[in-house]
């Protein structure tokens, strides 16, 4: 029984070990010359493989595996998708950008590879130990990730940085799991929802959620514990960061929807208002912060901040919505910003790095097509109608008012207005500044049309808004 | 075809804009292709216009499709008579400028016409929208076309303009979408029509009213929230002032009549006092701020707002005359004055400003003190100065006339006061734009031209002059076609209001 259960989970859980598999092959690939050539195409083909596989074994229903640690759903699955989606898509564009650099080394494809592993594990985990296995998994990757360009002093800054907040982080969140280990007495997450549901709240209880959620809000990079963010954009090489802004975000979404889906915290006054108070912390900060900002990476992650408020504040929304507020708004960010650094990314894919956003000056005149990709992506971001971050913004503005925080959705809107400013900046420098550009990079059709996939959709999405929206409704309720 | 009028108005326009994104090659091409989309929207314009029915109050040419239900949103357009006159408005300048347009030589031209050809779609879209969220939608969208038209085309400092004028009103529409979410989460419905059912609160509706009201202030502007207006005027090229004058200010105006008064009255009520006072001040303060001005587009900006002011006077005194009288024909009066008032002010600020372009693109100044004795060197450019600024004082068988008309009548029926301070403006209207004339047009003669036949205009401005001429003259001699036109929808716009009061 024991080993038919274990085949079972095996080859439910075959898109992650098929990964896991390519990644080893991956590094060993590395070191050898003839194969190092085909590193990329050997990632390619085994993100394309555990696509495949998770193809075919979609679950038709919400099925446990090895002994109820995992757990794969529509919604689980769903925001697979999503990261594989957007995996592809940083992958393909960092190609030129890794190899001017030499970069591109065994380690860089598996230890992303296996970053992705860690954040699919923190997606589908039922169980506190895998759940804080994935965490580590997806951090430690990222790590070295951020250190890869050893010449680099910012680069080395940024990983240290990172991690001992991550560790920290980390520390944080494990301490919160004994409590609640200790108190519920499983370490299944839905024993400890369940928990929640039956007896009353403690003190205890709560504050184990606080800790935790203090480690979603230190990933999430939620004022105000967003310090690390701003430094790692700006040290890691640009697909690093492209990755460390989107996937794990995702993951960590589904983090905080498993701790609170069906829980009775949210209802907990004090824990309603710990995220209301970081949730518009966070968006006054981001957006305040990121109005002084020159370089365009910084200015990014202080918009994430900014974003990653918003995120809190929808996931208030929980009673009502069940979550699909939250997950609209972390889809819909999560592929703008993918879209923005992808940008920067194929910008700077000559030898220099795109820093600063007055380098942008003439972009227009110089590759009109990609100015116009990047300002619908910004708008996107900013949330004006046209783009898809419009009915994200709607969504959340929607949540407050129903939940009779006019006043917070009224001080969170005038946040976004200050906070159009910054994106308009980067529209201005590439539209109606003249100047040389001798960094931009504008050569490959084939990169141009990767790049569009994102804008296109964001404006896809705007216009026929009704399909997606229905099918994230339907699998959070 | 005829059913579906509306949103051929609206996606012709947008996708013929973008399409020209790709192709940079032969100008003239592009000019003719951009002439020849703009004139099939204003013959579009004319069959709807043509086609509507104006016995019938209710909404025509519906359009009712589900967008996105799960938001409760829906694509749903339909005109009644203010909104079919605003998009035959629309349309005309919208040609007008392209037009104006081809003779000029413009860097980036596709872009420059796809920027104008995406603002015309938007623009028919506001006015078309009779769900609040799709017309916010449109409302918002269409500041990024302008956005792009003051940043790349603009002069010096159009940068700072630009920015200046998307934050603006970026920050009033914000305000906007929250009264509209409100709004949804106590009556489950974005449709103008249930808005109109609605009943809120006094309370509710007096929240509801600021926040509305500040965002259609910005835009039309009301006095304290101009301060963008010149700056994006005077920035801007020739043809994005038209655009911006003629219609953009337009949206702000339909607002009011189609989103504030007939939906929150009760809050209307009780600012209405404080909004006329702006609306004074906008006439004759801001008057007087542009008799001071040296430059034209300045001047005309500030004549604008003071303009505007009469429109926004004529929306909030209906609330003293049903106070004096429970008479329906007043409000209608005053309404039907402040609609006049629009239409007149699109077809005559736009002939002012393709006039100031001209005389930029001959001399390269806008300053007043730079200029003189023009009527020496282009005089048939000279005489429709003239005729337009005339027209822009208020001259009798001008369509400003009308509208400034009815309006004071209506505030003569309120309060003296108000009567005194509105009709002031005849004459600071006269002295800023005679003056103007006086030191523009008469004089000596201070730049010297080698070759003055060539310098005037040319057959295309002529046409452009003439056409713009002959509108505000037929309004101004025969206002019964537009003010029969608008009778049946204000009507229903007021006993709205009435009933809710």
């Amino acid at each position: 029984m024991i080993i038919q259960n274990t085949i079972y989970s095996m080859i439910n859980y075959a898109p992650e070990i098929s990964l896991s598999i390519m990644a080893m092959i991956i590094l060993l690939s590395g070191t050898f010359k003839l194969l190092k050539k085909y590193l990329f195409l050997i990632t390619f083909f085994s993100v394309f493989l555990a696509l495949f596989f998770s193809f075919i074994y979609y679950p038709n229903e919400q099925i446990y595996l090895f002994n109820s640690s995992l757990v794969k759903n529509s919604v689980t699955e769903f925001f697979k998708y999503v990261c594989y989606f957007l995996f592809l898509i940083q992958l393909s564009i960092s190609k030129e950008y890794i190899e001017t650099r030499n970069l591109n080394s065994g380690e860089y494809y598996s230890l992303l590879v296996f970053a992705l592993i860690g954040c699919f594990i923190i997606i589908s985990s039922n169980n506190l130990i895998a759940l804080f296995l994935g965490i580590e998994l997806s951090s430690l990757s990222l790590y070295s990730l951020i250190a890869l360009n050893r010449v680099s002093l910012i680069s080395t800054e940024a990983a240290i940085k990172y991690f001992v907040l991550s560790i920290i982080a980390s520390a944080i969140i494990l301490f919160g799991f004994s409590y609640l280990y200790g108190i519920a007495g499983s370490l299944l997450i839905y024993d400890i929802v369940l928990y929640s549901n039956i007896n009353e709240i403690t003190n205890l209880y709560l504050f184990s959620y606080i800790l935790i959620f203090i480690g979603v809000a230190f990933k999430f990079a939620v004022a105000p514990f967003h310090m690390w963010l701003p430094d790692v954009y700006e040290g890691a090489p640009l697909p690093v960061a492209n990755f460390i802004a989107s996937i794990p975000k995702v993951a960590f979404f589904v983090f905080a929807f498993r701790f609170l889906n069906e829980s009775s915290i949210i209802n907990n006054e004090n824990f309603y208002k710990l995220i209301l108070i970081l949730g518009v912390f966070s968006v006054f900060i981001g957006n305040i912060f990121a109005l002084a900002q020159k370089k365009i990476m910084r200015m990014l992650a202080y918009s994430g901040v900014a974003n990653s408020g918003f995120i809190f504040l929808a996931l208030l929304a929980a009673t009502e919505y069940n979550f699909s507020v939250a997950a609209f708004y972390v889809v819909s960010y999560s592929i703008a910003t993918v879209s923005a650094i992808s940008l920067i990314t194929y910008i700077s894919s000559n030898k220099f790095d795109l820093v600063y956003i007055k380098d942008l000056k003439g972009m227009s005149s110089r590759s009109g097509y990609i100015s116009l990709l990047f300002m619908v992506t910004l708008l996107s971001t900013a949330g004006i109608p046209l783009t898809v971050g419009f009915y994200a913004k709607y969504l959340v503005l929607d949540m407050l008012i129903e939940k009779e925080l006019v006043f917070t959705a009224i001080i969170v809107i005038l946040m976004t207005v200050v906070g159009l400013y910054y994106y308009l900046r980067v529209i201005w420098f590439m539209f109606f500044e003249q100047g040389m550009n001798s960094i931009i990079n504008t050569k490959g059709s084939l990169f141009k049309f990767m790049l569009s996939v994102i804008p296109a959709l964001i404006v896809l999405i705007f216009l026929f808004p009704d399909l997606i929206l229905q099918y994230i409704f339907s699998i959070l309720t | 075809m005829i059913n579906n009028i509306l949103s051929l108005l609206i996606w012709v326009p947008i996708f013929s804009g973008l399409a020209i994104l790709f192709y940079n090659k032969k100008e003239n091409y592009l000019n003719a292709y951009n002439i020849f989309i703009n004139f099939l929207i204003l013959i579009l314009s004319i069959l709807l216009l043509i086609n509507f029915d104006q016995k019938d109050s209710s909404f025509q040419f519906i359009e009712k499709k589900e967008w996105i239900t799960s938001l409760n949103i829906e694509y749903f357009l339909g005109i009644d008579g203010i909104s079919a006159l605003l998009i035959v408005l629309n349309t005309i300048i919208f040609f007008i400028v392209s037009i104006y347009n081809s003779t000029l030589n413009i860097k980036k031209s596709n872009q420059y016409y796809a920027s104008f050809l995406i603002a015309n779609g938007l623009t028919i879209g506001v006015f078309s929208s009779l769900d609040a969220i799709l017309f916010y939608i449109f409302f918002e969208a269409l500041l990024i076309p302008m956005f792009l038209i003051i940043g790349i085309w603009g002069g010096v400092d159009r940068v700072y303009a630009s920015i200046k004028f998307f934050i603006y009103t970026f920050f009033g529409s914000v305000l906007l979408l929250i009264a509209l979410i409100y709004i949804n989460s106590q009556i489950s419905s974005f449709s103008v029509l249930s808005l109109y059912d609605s009943n809120f609160s006094i309370k509710e509706q007096e929240w509801l009213f600021i926040a509305m009201a500040i965002a259609f202030a910005i835009k039309i502007p009301m006095f304290p929230f101009h301060t963008w207006l010149p700056d994006a005027h005077v920035q801007a090229p020739t043809s994005g002032s038209v655009v911006l004058a003629a219609i953009l200010l337009k949206v702000g105006a339909y607002g009011f009549i189609r989103y504030v008064l007939p939906v929150v009255p009760i809050g209307a009520m009780s600012f209405n006092v404080y909004f006329i006072i702006l609306s004074l001040i906008a006439i004759a303060y801001v008057g007087i701020v542009a008799i001071s001005q040296n430059d034209m587009k300045k001047l005309i900006a500030y004549s604008s707002i003071s303009h505007m002011g009469f429109v926004t006077l004529g929306f909030f005194i209906i609330f003293n005359l049903f106070n004096n009288s429970l008479n329906n024909g007043d409000i209608i009066i005053s309404l039907s004055g402040s609609m006049y008032q629009i239409i007149s002010h699109g077809f005559i600020s736009a002939a002012l400003f393709i006039c100031v372009g001209s005389i930029y693109d001959r001399y390269k100044t806008k300053q007043i003190s730079d200029l003189s004795g023009l009527l020496n060197q282009m005089p048939v450019y000279s005489w429709f100065f003239l005729f337009f600024a005339l027209a822009n004082c208020g001259l009798p068988g001008t369509s400003s006339f009308v509208g400034e008309l009815l309006i004071i009548v209506s505030s003569f029926k309120v309060n003296f006061a108000y009567a005194f301070i509105a009709s002031s403006t005849l004459i600071i209207s006269a002295i800023y734009s005679l003056w103007l004339v006086k030191r523009v047009i008469y004089g000596e003669i201070k730049i010297k031209v080698d070759n003055c036949n060539n310098i005037d205009a040319n057959i295309t401005e002529k046409f452009i002059l003439y056409i713009l001429a002959l509108i505000i003259i037929i309004l101004g001699v025969y206002p019964d076609y537009i003010m029969s036109f608008m009778n049946m929808s204000l009507q229903n716009i007021s006993s709205n209001i009435i009933i809710k009061l």
